[in-house]
């Protein structure tokens, strides 16, 4: 069985109000155990929704989500973890609260959730930030915390919203690299939001691409390069032609709802 | 990398020492303005007494029991007002806030209360209460209530939709969303709250004493300058100002949050 089912799933802000809003339009998706999906599309398409949608933050207009066979009605962290796009960790709360704040939620021991917040800091490279509060890290290193806060619970499934945005390339790739390695281990699955097509592809098993608002799966691609991979494999030919077939792809879906916010602004004059 | 630390700090420490000479000054000015004042025909002793006349008298009040029996009483009735305010109005702030329309109805009550001039309700609270330490601390309890409850119902209910999401996405329970994310979220303006109320709690305990008391440093106050010590007046007015000063000081260090 699936790990995670997305099943004709429609997504509406507001709905019953003027300002209604198709966010997700019939999606279909499935996601395997041990997976890595990569989703790509333009700025607003809803891609985040949905995102929120599969980890049971947002309930379904229609359709639905199931979780090993179990419709989702509530996040269940243990199953499926959240890193947020803007990191959201509490200002009021040191770096090592913040990392081990996911677990105590979840209804660990205050002792259990400091020693993985340690454990899982030091795997993304802030070991000596513990005691530190957010406001004196950077952006990227307020997007690691999220990531430890998510990977304390050690979830089948690592539901991540642009989580190396604020990164240099450097760090974004030893990241990546470690992450993909030890989800790899523990066979968990990740579904990660990226812009970048480089990523998009480097790490994805499958890559999802989304069309512009309302968001639609436009098309999956298939990676069949087996992970880890070397950093070679983005000088191969089959890396550069997915890469040119995704920018072409991103390209029109961005013409097309460029097009239609003309329209209907148009259509307002 | 040491050379980029030092600057700032040096350039902090001089901004320092011009800040506390420019307030050196001024207070040179004051009391120069004060002794030309007092030079004869200036201004009458009765409305300004000699300089000399207030330091002697303050050396005096200083050296007596019974001022710091005064000032003692006085503190006590700021600590235990501004003690029941800031509970009652904690309390009644967390449980105000968790109730949408019973915020909303309560906010503008709230602020108005805050608004109103409650001097005016003061001989009510000697009815009540009686001309005892408990009027003083019940008037300034109730000053203070309001900002403290007001801000904590801000607080609480303007917490970023983006930390409640954490607390869902991670399953926190509501005793966790309420202390570890509204509480924490809300505390800087909680924090606030209590600073005005510490502020208020020593202006309304000294205008209490002033306008009905038998004890206190208002009442010392009041008494002098109704047998016309104006010299002595002023004297306890500076001890007054100089307790409040150290409380206030206390209060700001307590009431600060770590991360700000
Ligand atoms: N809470 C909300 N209420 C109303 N509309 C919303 C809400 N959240 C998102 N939207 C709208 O839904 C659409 C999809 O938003 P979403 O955040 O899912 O896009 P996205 O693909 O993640 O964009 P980005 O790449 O910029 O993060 C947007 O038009 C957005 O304005
Ligand atoms: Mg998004």
């Amino acid at each position: 069985m699936s790990l995670l089912t997305v099943d004709n799933l429609t997504v509406k802000y507001g709905v019953d109000t003027k300002d209604e809003l198709l966010a997700c339009h019939e999606i279909d998706l499935t996601i395997e155990g041990g997976e890595f999906v990569t989703i790509i599309g333009p700025s607003g398409c809803g891609k985040s929704t949905l995102l929120h949608t599969m980890g049971g933050l947002i309930s379904p207009t229609d359709g639905a989500v199931r979780f090993d066979g179990v419709p989702v009605t509530k996040p269940n962290p243990r199953n499926a973890a959240f890193v947020f796009q803007d990191y959201s960790l509490f200002p009021w709360k040191s770096v090592e609260e913040n990392a081990g704040m996911g677990l105590r939620f979840a209804g660990a021991s205050k002792a259990e959730a400091m020693s993985q917040a340690k454990t899982q800091l030091e795997f993304v490279g802030l070991k000596d930030f513990g005691e530190r509060y957010p406001r004196a890290l950077s952006g990227g290193m307020q997007q690691r915390v999220a990531i430890a806060r998510a990977l304390a619970l050690e979830p089948k499934l690592l539901l991540m919203d642009e989580p190396f945005g604020a990164l240099d390339e450097q760090t974004r790739r030893n990241l990546g690299t470690d992450l993909s390695r030890i989800l790899g281990e523990a066979g968990q699955a990740v579904v990660m939001i990226t812009h970048s097509l480089d990523e998009a592809i480097f790490w994805a098993d499958r890559i999802v691409v989304m069309s512009a608002r309302p968001g639609r799966i436009a098309e999956e691609i298939t990676v069949e390069t087996p992970r880890p991979r070397q950093l070679e494999f983005m000088t191969t030919k089959r890396f550069q032609d997915l890469r040119v077939h995704l920018f072409e792809q991103l390209e029109v879906h961005q013409r097309d709802a460029a097009e239609r916010d003309a329209s209907s602004s148009a259509a307002v004059v | 990398m040491p050379i980029t630390l030092t600057r700032p700090g040096r350039r902090v420490v001089r901004r320092q020492a011009t800040i506390w000479a420019l307030r050196l000054a001024l207070l040179l000015a004051v009391l120069g303005a004060w002794r030309y004042a007092n030079t004869a025909g200036e201004v009458s002793p009765l409305i300004l007494p000699q300089l000399s006349a207030v330091t002697d008298s303050f050396t005096q009040l200083v050296g007596s029991s019974h001022t710091w029996q005064q000032a003692g009483i006085t503190v006590l009735e700021m600590l235990a007002a501004f003690t029941i305010a800031a509970v009652g109005g904690l309390l009644c702030g967390f449980l105000l806030s968790r109730g949408p329309v019973i915020a909303r109805t309560a906010e503008p009550l709230l602020a108005w209360g805050y608004m109103f001039p409650l001097a005016l309700l003061y001989p009510l609270f000697l009815l009540w209460v009686g001309v005892g330490m408990g009027s003083k601390i019940a008037y300034a309890a109730v000053g203070a209530f309001f900002p403290i409850t007001y801000n904590t119902i801000r607080g609480l209910r303007s917490v970023d939709a983006k930390y409640l999401q954490v607390g869902r996405a991670f399953g926190a329970s509501s005793l966790q969303v309420d202390f570890n994310i509204k509480f924490g979220a809300a505390r800087p303006m909680i924090l606030a709250g209590l600073r005005i109320g510490s502020s208020i709690v020593t202006i309304f305990v000294v205008l209490a004493e002033l306008l009905g008391s038998q004890k206190g440093l208002g009442h010392e106050i009041e008494q002098a300058s109704s047998r016309l010590m104006i010299a002595d007046s002023y004297a306890t007015v500076l001890l007054l100002i100089l307790i409040t000063i150290v409380l206030q000081r206390v209060m700001e260090r307590l009431l600060r949050a770590k991360h700000e």
